[in-house]
C-alpha cells in the first residue's frame, strides 16, 4: 500500500528544526553561548 | 470532560505564551533598572507561573490527542506540537536553574531566551490554529 506523499510545509519544519539544532550545537562547541557552561554573573 | 480539558489545554498554553511575555518584559526591567530584583521576580514567575503552564499545556495536550480523533502521531501537525513543546519545556527548565546567580548578565541573557521563546512558541499555537493537512507515514 502506497503511503501519500509528504506535504511540502513538513519537510520545510524539519529542515527548520534541523538548523536550529545545528546552529545550537555549533553556537555551544565553538563557545559563543558560554553561559550555560559557566553560570552566569 | 473533554471540553474541560479542551479549555485548560487552550488557557494552558495561551497563558504559556502570557507568562513568557511578563517574564521578557522583566528581563528588559532587570537591564535597565534594579537587575537583582527583577531576576528575583523573573525566578517567581518562571516557576510560579511560566513552568506549571507548560505542565499542564503538554499534559491536557497529550489527553486531547489521545482521546480525540486526531492521535498523537497520525497528524504532522500534532507531531510538530510535541516535537517543538518538549526541547522547549527542557529548555525552560534548564535556563531557569541558571537565573539563580543573578545579575545585569543574567537579565540580558533572559531578554535573548524569553524572546527566542515567544517567537517559538507561536509555532504551536498557529498549528492549533490553523491544523494544516498531512498525515504522517506511520498511521493507518
Amino acid at each position: 500500500m502506497a503511503s501519500a506523499p509528504t506535504p511540502g510545509w513538513v519537510k520545510i519544519f524539519i529542515g527548520a528544526i534541523a538548523l536550529v539544532i545545528v546552529a545550537v550545537a555549533v553556537l555551544h562547541l565553538t563557545g559563543t553561548m558560554p553561559h550555560m557552561h559557566a553560570g552566569m554573573p | 470532560m473533554k471540553r474541560l480539558n479542551l479549555l485548560l489545554h487552550v488557557v494552558s498554553s495561551a497563558g504559556w505564551w502570557g507568562a513568557v511575555a511578563a517574564f521578557l518584559a522583566l528581563a528588559i526591567a532587570g537591564t535597565a533598572g534594579d537587575a537583582r530584583a527583577a531576576c528575583q521576580a523573573m525566578a517567581v514567575t518562571g516557576w510560579g507561573a511560566v513552568v506549571p503552564l507548560a505542565a499542564v499545556s503538554a499534559a491536557t495536550g497529550v489527553v486531547l490527542s489521545l482521546t480525540g480523533a486526531w492521535g498523537l502521531m497520525r497528524h504532522w501537525w500534532v507531531v510538530f506540537k510535541v516535537v517543538i513543546t518538549l526541547p522547549c519545556s527542557l529548555l525552560l527548565l534548564l535556563h531557569l536553574e541558571v537565573l539563580g546567580g543573578c545579575g545585569r548578565g543574567a537579565a540580558t541573557q533572559m531578554i535573548v531566551d524569553a524572546a527566542l521563546a515567544l517567537a517559538v512558541l507561536i509555532v504551536p499555537l498557529a498549528l492549533s490554529v490553523y491544523k494544516p493537512r498531512g498525515v504522517t507515514p506511520w498511521t493507518r
